[in-house]
């Protein structure tokens, strides 16, 4: 990314870090978000995405690096002179104020004309849904109604930075799905640059156009979620991603080409491949009648409109994911048949390896 | 099935009743009793007088004089020691070195004895070579003040050592209120661009609205009950500048045993009391926000 770019870019961070006494928070963070886009920030917990987004936010100093929004550098600001707005996790609400009182907050604090004020209100909560709430203190709202406030006080402050943390993770799973459409509506309608922090992969997917995929305080892959879903650029990412997520196999050499460990009659890769992790996305492999590598059932999980079964295969262990209703029993035998090898991981490093020349199908 | 509840409910009641009549119900029925009857004295018993002994009050220029009192000392003493409690509070609840060793300091007065501390401030207070003279001397050259002789000057010193000695205790509810505000509502605040002080006044300040409510009502009942120091530094002298109520009932009823008079004045101070607790838990608790 050369230096013209980080003009048009909304929001550039530029190797910031961030230490707590020892501890490393996050090492050499620098990443790009197109203007309008909403980028994910996904990890499990303990990863840096929120320590992340508060550094982003100005509530925590970056030990070094720079945060550019906008392209105007805001490192050393605070986080009202940053053009950013926030969701909280709990919200944040003000519990003595009204609905009305809390979105109208910041702009009390701004100073802004009363009569604008009062526009922007009727506008936001008309947006929102909230009119008839406005009243009320957020002790009176349902959880559902309250993330609503809160994202209406985000909205009614036009910054052109919208910052997210983990906003859903207090709602029902039904509420949860709504809320996710309307924010991405809602930031698409408004033009807003949103960094949004989750944990759930299902909100990053079907939210972003951009995920940033973190562990251990680093950028595991940056990509687009069909991207990710596609191509994970690591081992961590390959098993992070899709419910359930790729099972990761060590192959082994064996005279017909690289084969599932402990399963050495059945190679399903070239020879090449032994000594890496083969990636299969559980949804790629279906039991078959006829030809197929030999696997016994450990468990099967019903989930409505599929089966999840894991699978002994060798010394390793592999799900399988098909449509419909397949109680069977556990240590019964079946076969499948597995894609051509897509995804090849190096075991030391976890970085994806590109696929040998010749591969032709297998198993 | 039902008889046997009953009595469990009576069992479970009755510690705590029984306590409440024997101390507190009892004794203000007793007084009140008491008030309408005259005091008895060697050979003439108490006999009915209705409202004689009230009658006695409203004519005594000393029950004036200690009402007056008693309402410039709290009215002085309770804004005052709660505003140092705030702003204590605020101050060692905030990112500053060795504030362990402050928040001790504060609190030190309220563990001291009343006693004790009225005998510290007598030193204090003393003409010529006390800290307070000394103090005043140095820094803006005045001579000796007989700070707790002139009636000019007594009741506030008596102020003066109430604060001192209140205002750490209500500091401890502050700052145990303050720790209870979550972080992310300043983090929210600081992110919508409001200023220390907005923050103060539009989040801090209401979100401590029950507690100043508590510490309000205590500090008032206080201003009416605390009179240790008093007794022990002028015994309400000198010329009844500083008499309060409670020391006045003191002196009228235990120096000059005329229970009966003493006894309406008791109901006179716990009608004002009962007022004031109501007054500030029907206005106040009505803009009180509680979480």
């Amino acid at each position: 990314m050369n230096p013209t770019d980080g003009r048009r870019a909304a929001i550039q961070l530029d190797a910031v870090r961030k230490r707590f006494g020892d501890t490393v928070a996050l090492h050499d963070i620098t990443l790009t978000a197109a203007p309008g886009s909403l980028v994910v920030l996904l990890g499990p917990s303990g990863c840096g995405k929120s320590t992340l987004l508060r550094v982003l936010a100005g509530l925590e100093e970056a030990t070094g690096g720079a945060v550019r929004l906008g392209g105007r550098d805001v490192t050393g600001l605070p986080p009202a002179a940053r053009g950013i707005s926030m969701v909280f996790q709990s919200y944040a609400l003000f519990p003595h104020l009204t609905v009305a009182e809390n979105i109208l907050f910041g702009l009390r604090a701004r100073k802004v004309a009363r009569a604008e004020r009062d526009g922007r209100l009727r506008r936001t909560a008309a947006m929102m849904g909230l009119a008839p709430l406005l009243e009320r203190r957020p002790a009176q709202l349902s959880g559902g109604q309250q993330q609503r406030v809160a994202l209406a006080r985000a909205i009614v402050a036009e910054a052109p930075v919208c910052l997210m943390d983990e906003p859903l993770s207090n709602l029902d799973a039904k509420l949860r799905a709504e809320m996710r459409h309307e924010i991405r509506s809602l930031q698409k309608r408004l033009g807003l640059t949103m960094v949004y922090v989750t944990h759930d992969q299902v909100e990053a997917m079907s939210m972003a156009d951009q995920v940033v995929l973190m562990r251990d305080g680093r950028v595991e892959q940056d990509a687009t979620p069909a991207e990710l879903y596609a191509r994970p650029a690591t081992a961590f990412a390959a098993g992070f991603i899709g419910t359930p997520p790729m099972s990761l196999l060590r192959l082994e050499a064996s005279p017909g080409g690289a084969c599932i460990a402990g399963a050495p009659d059945h190679p399903v890769a070239p020879a090449e491949a032994a000594g890496v992790l083969l990636g299969l996305r559980p949804e790629d492999v279906v039991p078959t009648d006829g030809h197929g590598l030999p696997a016994v059932v450990n468990s099967a999980e019903f989930l409505g409109a599929e089966t999840v079964l894991r699978c002994a295969v060798g010394s390793e262990v592999l799900q399988v994911r098909i449509p419909g209703h397949h109680m069977l029993a556990t240590g019964s035998s079946i076969r499948l048949r597995l894609p051509p090898p897509a995804h090849l991981f190096d075991p030391a490093t976890g970085r994806r390896l590109p696929l040998p020349a010749s591969a032709p199908a297998f198993a | 099935m039902r008889g046997r509840a009953t009595l469990h409910a009576w069992l479970m009641l009755g510690p705590a009743m029984v306590l409440l009549v024997a101390f507190t119900h009892y004794p203000v029925v007793a007084t009140f009793w008491h008030s309408l009857f005259s005091t008895p004295r060697g050979a003439r018993p108490a006999r009915f007088v209705g409202l004689e002994n009230y009658d006695v009050l409203a004519a005594d220029p000393i029950f004036w004089q200690a009402l007056t009192n008693n309402l410039i000392y709290a009215l002085g003493t309770v804004p005052l020691s709660i505003a140092l409690a705030l702003v204590m509070a605020l101050w060692v609840n905030g990112r500053i070195a060795g504030k362990a060793a402050l928040r001790v300091a504060y609190f030190t007065p309220t563990v001291l004895p009343m006693i004790a501390v009225a005998n510290l401030w007598l030193f204090f207070y003393t003409p010529d070579y006390g800290l307070v003279d000394r103090l005043t001397q140095l820094l803006l050259g005045w001579g000796a003040t007989n700070w707790l002789g002139s009636r000019e000057t007594a009741l506030g010193a008596m102020m003066v050592v109430a604060v001192w000695k209140e205002a750490g205790f209500f500091m401890i509810f502050y700052l145990a209120a303050l720790q209870a505000i979550p972080p992310v509502l300043y983090e929210a605040a600081a992110v919508e661009g409001a200023s220390r002080w907005e923050v103060f006044r539009r989040v801090t300040l209401p979100l401590l609205g029950p507690t100043t409510l508590f510490i309000a009502v205590n500090a008032l009942i206080n201003g009416f009950r605390l009179v240790d120091h008093i007794i022990v530094m002028t015994r309400g002298g000198p010329d009844n500048a500083t008499a309060l109520l409670l020391t006045y009932i003191y002196e009228v009823g235990f120096r000059f045993w005329d229970t009966s008079q003493a006894s309406a004045l008791t109901m006179v101070l716990l009608l004002l009391l009962m007022l004031i607790a109501l007054a500030q838990f029907t206005f106040l608790g009505r803009r009180t926000h509680y979480r």
